[in-house]
């Protein structure tokens, strides 16, 4: 796939969608980020715990400096 | 396409700067966390234009691909800032996608840009839900993807995986070829496979209390 923007279809038109029902109400934005803080345990009640995608953006990034320097 | 100021004139520069001071006083592995915030904005963006307090754009954290971002202007999405992986992302490029190594064990590979479109199309046909594109940053240092919002809460393993197999996947837990470290959140429906199927990755949705993929790595092999 080359990347030409004008023939992106998100989502292809012949996908069977699944898509969630309207929120009840829209959450502001820090409501928002409320909800994402818990789910990505980055809340007050579990300070100590990092979520998996929390350590993944860390484990990843580490990954790519270790290859740099060794390529380096 | 928007340029990397385009696009940080319509960032909360403050919540920004708010949200990084946030992560790195928690300490610990925070402070990592909050290092790769900053170096993904300031390798994709100009910092130096970053918008005012209250502009369109407001940081919601920064996990394993992509910094999310709430819309003021439209409320019911998220967005998805995606990059290279010198600039922060990591290996996981634009988004991770699957591949073998030397031994033949399924995997992570960096996906390119056209690679993290076409794993949103192919998430958007095995899993009817997934992210819509929104725009490129620069010349090609971004990716922006929008996601409807869904109000709700994480969902537990046995939901997720009943869930799963609810729509005639097979876990791949006891599979010989999958990475150990992977291979309890990997599922497979004939050649396509979906990996990272934790409680991060779905959300329970609370207008129908039923569980949506928000975020797996989807990929055929």
């Amino acid at each position: 796939m080359s990347f030409d923007p004008s023939k992106i279809q998100l989502p292809p038109p012949d996908a069977e969608l699944r898509l969630p029902p309207p929120n009840v109400r829209e959450l502001s934005a820090e409501e928002k980020y409320q909800q994402v803080r818990r789910h990505l345990k980055d809340d007050e009640s579990s300070a100590d715990k990092m979520s998996v995608q929390m350590k993944t953006q860390v484990r990843l990034t580490h990954a790519h400096t270790s290859t740099v320097r060794a390529a380096g | 396409m928007l340029t990397p100021a385009q696009f940080a004139q319509q960032v909360d520069g403050p919540a920004l700067e708010q949200e990084i001071s946030r992560l790195s006083a928690k300490g610990g592995g925070w402070v990592q966390a909050a290092s790769v915030l900053s170096r993904r904005i300031n390798g994709t963006l100009d910092w130096e234009t970053l918008g005012p307090a209250g502009a369109r754009y407001k940081i919601m954290g920064s996990r394993g691909e992509a910094v999310l971002f709430a819309d003021r202007h439209d409320e019911s999405r998220i967005l998805k800032l995606r990059g290279l992986e010198e600039n922060g992302f990591g290996s996981a490029g634009f988004g991770c996608i699957l591949g073998s190594d030397k031994r033949g064990m399924i995997g992570y590979q960096p996906g390119t840009m056209e690679q993290a479109i076409e794993r949103e199309e192919l998430t958007w046909r095995e899993l009817g839900f997934s992210c819509r594109y929104e725009d490129v940053i620069g010349d090609g240092v971004g990716l922006l993807l929008a996601q409807d919002f869904i109000n709700g809460s994480a969902p537990t393993i046995p939901e997720i995986h009943g869930y799963m197999k609810l729509h005639g996947w097979e876990s791949l837990s006891s599979a010989r070829d999958v990475l150990p470290t992977l291979h309890d959140h990997a599922w497979r429906r004939g050649d396509v496979h979906a990996f990272d199927a934790n409680e991060t990755n779905f959300i329970k949705s609370e207008a129908d209390g039923k569980v949506y993929p928000i975020d797996l790595i989807v990929w055929r092999l």
